[in-house]
């Protein structure tokens, strides 16, 4: 056995176990506890060999670890982390702040070490050990809605059987945060977290309303797809109302066990199109009496001798012999219940004398024994609490006084409240007469079960039994049928067998109600992310802020039994810095004109676009304003400008998390109908310069502080580096307008070519100026002068197959760029990623500016140089003017941009008239 | 003493080694026990038995007998034929559990009857089912039978059955061997175990360490399996399994202490009660780091409960321990009164066996527990229980 290491626990030696007699238990059995160190772990390693007439079992109990089982529950809060607001976009664009990481770690108060500093629009998020209770809580906060991986009993699993529930009273910050509005906190499970992940952990994020740590930081991908889907896919899906369970032996092993049973239940199904997070309880556990060790002699030697002895609770049953088989062999196959497996009924244990020959004569004191084992003829259904109806066959002298016994037991086994069966209302059954009509249902779950028991007990063997039908509403964790010690019946032993028990458990209502209440907080938090609200508060600059949280534990041991641990509290300690980013880029999603731009045209205007509107408020929170300063190459001081009142505009790429929830709900509208209203991936925050520009000007311009930060003594000559930087060269032209109206008047000319240009491709085809020149030249033009003005030449070609000349291509030259790019980031497959679903936000430039043909499609393809100040609009080869000639017309379109507010626009460039034969073959 | 046959706190399970003997392991295995021994052998026996671990151990050996098999029926359930009309029919049997049962049954022409056995609790005994398809005589042979179940219709008489109890005192049993612990003669006082009865086959004369050798000895030249050693392909040498039993610590050393720390007829103070405590230092928790020996790992060992779990699933073990041995009966010729139809894969051996003790019960002191053998039912044939 190699060494294995088990939570906490580590196996020194790969022969440590060897002294045990079955090793290969100790890894199912043993589990490990959370919670405090140190730990210990009590476990029992069983094996068991049933002999048939006797079973033989051993359990070891094993004990590792120090500590006690007592342990306090541990701290609610695990940690607090101050998260890092950087609404980062684009791929390479973050700056000096992680992207939804961690800044650091709030100092417990009175803790050592610094405390952290971080910035004002960081977010606080507690990391808490379990769900807590929430309802009542007093927050800084707007309420908490449920948590969402919250347990229906709101009770979490700490292992060795112990549960607790944390209710949180109080959640305080010091100095106080004020907002305009309710400040919105959100929980932030983790993944698997839910009633029945084993991850009971869950993050709670103070001034956030967003419900994921890494809204930024997660790539588009299949796996945030999945992510998205799991936690929102079910979102307005009703929840499944209570259902009910029904128990039988079915597939219980017939005989005694000596160690109780686990019957396997089937509940009913659940409406189609509901959903639940937690399965209906399907094991019931059922306890029978045990012998004490050492007494376990007692029923071996008294039935031996042929005295009194218990004859232990059984699964009566029968599996029928299928005579049609050879050998009259029982049926079933493999990994099926063979025929026959339902067959089956628990019979309470009897007390029964079997008539020897020769009895032993026994001591006195021994029958005392078993007198004072008293009470033992009992099983308990470990149901919960819920109404149980139940089936059963009993000897007519247990349903009178003094007979069967029906106990509600609390679950520590206490009887919380015992009626005779005598007390109870019961209804007749025969056959399967009198059975409720659901259970007998053949379209129903439970008809293969019920069917077998009830033609099973009408039997001739159970023909002096009563069968009866009735109803318990057990307010405790368990019923118990008894037999009691002073009910008398060794020579004709009083018999009570169940056949059926159905179990509508309380447990299920508060499932229901619990997972309603969670899909109500999950819908707010999903409206609350989408929607937005008021503004979250920014925390004040330059202070120390305490987080307090207030709250009650209770921690329930296996038994039950509940242990207050009321009126705790952990503080936490945190820092905000004193002054704000060094550097904006990392919050500019994209300028007009880009860095480098050459011919902006002057009167268009100067745009910078950012992530979103909170940049503003970020530097305002530090008392300092955004300036907008240009500079000229001419050293005209121009007026400065403060960046403020920002233009909202609908962002067309939003966080990888939010894009990913709209495009499931945009999939899936019918999973979404409890949402209404609709929603965006998010907006940008625009502002427009509202300083004018001069034509043919270099101009740098700048976000600078307002006012600055002083200058520390000996770095005055040291550069002032600004926040952002762009530099840019104003047009000759003030407007695309402007340009388009300088060309009119111009000369076109017309030119026989040798040769067609031999051009190839479709739409835009961009090619060095070389290369256009060089296919010019080889079909016979001249060298050209550079395009240092607008101006047209119609090139033809002489079609042998046409025994003509037809146009060929149309040279445009311009004295600036007819096609124009700006800056737009892009989203690109993410490299060497097999995930075809991973993409990302990029730095990108789009087509800003480009020329076409309007009103018809006889060009074929427009080859440009890359400045674009060159352009070959390439007729295609089957183009022959009309006889009456053929109207082309070439414009200039500007695309546009609802990231900088810029509407289309087509403005005609060049407008003529082609005949079908060329000019110089035109009669005089 | 009078010997008493609980099946639901005993039980002994006979399994002839027919391969071994085809292979004339059998005599080969005989000669190097006994150089003068008898040379004609039918095939050996081996035999398994275990006790409910409520009954603890005994405190001396066992001993184990043989006689050949015998009807000698002392019950009658049906005085006159019945006729199974609805399909379905129990008859039980008062008094005594039954070792044997035989019957005739008539099926209706064309159709299957099948009888099965039950224990007193009303199960199918594992094995004891035969489907008749015409008039026979059924027999069946197990410890524990309580009555007789027939599916189907026909008619079914003269059911009539042999007691365990009758069978344990009958005479013509002869004593095969003395089977116990292995420990060395005169290593414990008596009142924890008794060294000085002699074990060994008949005549019994050695210790029980010795005794125990010879019957792994006999077991292996036989060829049954044996555990697999720590190399790979190498069996674990002969009397390595006895000293791995009589480690420090070990299985034997922890029997004793249970034998010594307990009274038998002390309800409060019964071995079954009895935990061996079981202290490992090399299994602790690691985080946060403790001192060396810092709360190791403790286990609390049913000593009983254990070595019942490790005799009744390990042959070697049981052989070792004392709960098996190897029988080499001469070959048996067991009269026969007509023709009888035997469970599939059921027909016992020539003889019937018996092992015995002596086990001390509060308020009831001495009393001699016996098992009457049992064979298994081959693998699948098994009843579903």
């Amino acid at each position: 056995m190699p060494a294995t290491r088990f939570g906490p626990y580590e196996l020194l030696s790969p022969s440590s176990l060897a002294g045990f007699v079955f090793p290969a238990h100790i890894d199912r059995y043993l589990s490990t506890l959370v919670g405090s160190e140190p730990t210990p772990l009590d476990r029992h390693v069983c094996g068991k060999i049933d002999l048939f007439f006797f079973s033989v079992e051993g359990c070891v109990e094993f004990h590792v670890g120090s500590g006690s089982h007592d342990l306090e529950p541990p701290p609610l809060v695990r940690n607090v982390y101050l998260q890092s607001r950087a609404p980062v976009l684009v791929a390479g664009q973050g700056g000096e702040r992680p992207i939804d990481a961690s800044l650091g770690d709030a100092r417990p108060l009175g803790g050592a070490g610094e405390l952290p500093e971080v910035p004002v629009d960081s977010v606080p998020v507690l990391q808490l050990h379990a769900p807590p209770v929430v309802s009542g809580a007093s927050t800084f906060t707007a309420p908490l809605a449920v948590p969402p991986n919250k347990t229906p009993d709101e009770f979490i699993d700490v292992g060795g059987g112990r549960q607790v529930k944390y209710t949180i009273t109080s959640i305080a910050i010091s100095p106080p945060v004020a907002g305009a509005g309710p400040i919105p906190a959100t929980w932030r499970p983790g993944q698997g977290s839910g009633p029945q992940g084993s991850e009971t952990r869950i993050d709670l994020a103070l001034m956030s309303r967003v419900p994921t740590p890494g809204e930024h930081a997660l790539e588009r991908s299949h796996d945030l797809d999945l992510q998205v889907e799991q936690r929102w896919g079910g979102l307005c899906t009703p929840i499944a109302r209570p259902v009910c369970v029904l128990f039988s032996c079915c597939g219980q092993a017939i005989g005694p066990s000596g160690s109780g049973w686990t019957l396997a239940g089937r509940a009913q199904p659940d409406a189609p199109g509901t959903r639940r997070t937690t399965p209906p309880p399907t094991a019931m556990r059922v306890d029978e009496p045990v012998r004490a060790a050492g007494l376990g002699f007692l029923d071996i030697l008294s039935r031996g001798a042929g005295g009194p002895y218990r004859d232990p609770a059984l699964v009566l049953g029968r599996d029928p012999v299928e005579l049609d088989k050879p050998g009259g062999k029982q049926g079933g196959k493999k990994g099926q219940l063979p025929a026959g497996a339902c067959t089956r009924a628990l019979q309470l244990p009897l007390a029964r004398q079997r008539r020897l020959d020769n009895p032993i004569e026994l001591d006195w004191q021994l029958e005392n024994l078993l007198q004072e084992t008293g009470d033992d003829r009992w099983i308990t259904f470990r149901t919960g609490a819920g109404n149980a109806r139940v089936f059963m066959a009993v000897d007519a002298r247990l349903t009178r006084a003094g007979g069967l016994r029906v106990r509600q037991l609390d679950a520590t086994g206490q009887i919380l409240v015992e009626e005779e069966l005598e007390d109870i209302p019961t209804l007749p059954i025969s056959g399967i007469t009198g059975l409720p009509a659901d259970w007998l249902d053949p379209n129903g779950p439970w008809a293969a079960d019920v069917l077998p028991v009830a033609q099973f007990l009408a039997e001739a063997q159970f023909a002096a039994l009563k069968k009866i039908l009735f109803t318990v509403k057990n307010q405790g964790e368990r019923l118990q049928l008894a037999i009691p010690a002073q009910f008398k019946d060794y020579d004709v032993p009083a018999r009570a067998i169940v056949g059926v028990i159905e179990v509508c458990p309380q447990s299920e209502k508060i499932r229901w109600q619990s997972e309603t209440a969670v899909a109500d907080g999950e819908l707010k938090t999903l409206i609350g992310y989408l929607g937005g609200g008021a503004r979250v508060p920014l925390l004040a600059n330059d202070t120390v802020y305490t987080l307090t949280v207030d709250y009650d534990a209770v921690a329930r041991d296996k038994d039950g039994n509940l242990t207050d641990y009321a009126g705790r509290s952990q503080a936490f300690q945190f820092r905000t810095d004193d002054r704000p980013p060094a550097r904006l880029d990392a919050h500019v999603y994209g300028s007009t004109p880009q860095q480098g731009e050459k011919f902006h045209f002057y009167e268009d205007p100067v745009k910078l676009v950012f992530d979103d509107e909170a940049i503003v408020r970020l530097y305002a929170q530090y008392g300092k304003q955004l300036r907008f300063v240009v500079r000229g190459a001419d050293g005209v001081p121009l007026p400065s400008a403060e960046v403020v009142d920002l233009d909202a505009v609908a962002a067309e790429f939003g966080a990888p998390y939010r894009e990913a929830l709209l495009v499931l709900m945009r999939n899936y509208p019918d999973r979404f109908n409890c949402v209404g209203g609709s929603f965006s991936v998010g907006r940008h925050a625009s502002w427009t310069s509202p300083v004018p520009l001069l034509p043919c000007m270099h101009y740098t311009f700048d976000i600078e502080l307002d006012p600055p930060y002083p200058v520390p003594p000996g770095d005055e000559q040291k550069p002032v580096v600004p926040l952002f930087r762009r530099s840019f060269t104003t047009s000759r032209f003030a407007s695309l307008a402007a340009l388009i109206e300088a060309t009119r008047g111009r000369r076109i000319l017309h030119r026989a070519l040798a040769a067609p240009l031999g051009f190839t491709g479709a739409g835009e085809v961009v090619l060095p100026v070389r290369s256009i020149e060089e296919a010019l030249t080889r079909a016979g033009e001249q060298a050209l002068p550079a395009g240092s003005d607008t101006g047209f030449t119609i090139y033809w070609v002489f079609r042998p197959a046409l025994s003509k000349w037809v146009p060929h291509a149309i040279l445009i030259d311009a004295a600036e760029p007819l096609w124009r790019l700006r800056d737009e980031p892009a989203l690109e497959q993410a490299p060497n990623q097999p995930d075809p679903a991973c993409k990302r936000l990029v730095p990108a430039t789009r087509q800003a500016l480009r020329l076409a043909q309007f009103g018809g499609a006889q060009i074929a393809r427009f080859v440009r140089s890359p400045a674009g100040t060159r352009t070959v609009a390439v007729f295609a080869d089957s183009f022959v003017p009309a006889a009456g000639g053929t109207t082309i017309e070439i414009v200039a379109e500007v695309l546009p941009s609802a990231l900088y507010d810029i509407a289309a626009d087509t403005r005609t460039l060049l407008q003529l008239t082609l005949q079908p034969v060329a000019p110089w073959e035109e009669q005089p | 003493m009078m010997r008493h046959v609980w099946p639901h706190a005993s039980l002994l399970h006979c399994a002839e080694l027919l391969a071994a003997h085809e292979k004339g392991l059998t005599s080969e295995t005989a000669g190097k026990i006994w150089p003068e021994g008898q040379e004609s052998h039918g095939p050996a026996v081996a035999l398994r038995w275990s006790t409910h671990p409520a009954l603890g151990f005994p405190r001396r050996p066992f001993a184990v007998w043989r006689r050949l098999a015998e009807w000698k029926p002392d019950r009658s359930a049906l005085d006159k034929p019945k006729t199974l009309a609805s399909g379905l029919d129990e008859l039980a049997i008062a008094g005594d559990e039954l070792y044997e049962i035989r019957f005739a049954v008539t099926p209706t022409a064309g159709t299957t009857l099948v009888a099965e056995a039950l224990d007193g609790h009303g199960r199918p005994i594992p094995g004891q089912r035969i489907a008749f398809d015409a008039a026979a005589t059924g027999a069946m042979r197990c410890p524990g039978i309580c009555a007789l179940r027939l599916t189907g219709t026909g008619q079914i008489h003269d059911l009539r059955g042999m007691t365990g109890s009758s069978l344990a005192d009958a005479a013509g049993w002869q004593r095969i061997a003395v089977v116990g612990l292995p420990y060395d003669r005169g290593s414990l006082p008596p009142h924890v175990y008794d060294t000085e009865v002699p074990q060994g086959y008949e005549p019994p004369a050695e210790g029980g360490y010795e005794a125990a050798k010879v019957r792994l000895q006999a077991e292996r030249g036989l060829g049954l399996p044996r555990p697999a050693s720590a190399e790979a392909g190498v069996p674990t040498p002969a009397g390595a399994l006895l000293e791995q039993i009589r480690l420090s610590a070990g299985p034997l050393e922890r029997i004793t202490r249970c034998l010594d720390n307990s009274v038998d007829d002390d309800p409060s103070r019964r071995q079954s009660a009895y935990l061996y405590e079981h202290v490992r230092e090399d299994i602790r928790q690691v985080d946060p780091p403790l001192p060396s020996g810092a709360a190791p790992a403790r286990a609390g060992v049913p000593v009983v409960g254990v070595t019942q779990l490790a005799v009744g699933s390990d042959s070697e073990v049981a052989t070792a321990l004392g709960y098996g041995v190897i029988d080499f009966p001469p070959p048996g010729d067991p009269k026969e009164d007509g023709q009888v139809v035997w469970p599939p894969g059921l027909k016992p051996p020539p003889h019937v066996y018996l092992v015995e003790a002596v086990f001390r019960f509060p308020f009831a002191g001495d009393l001699t527990i016996c098992a009457l053998g049992q064979v298994r039912p081959p693998p699948g044939a098994a009843a579903l229980s």
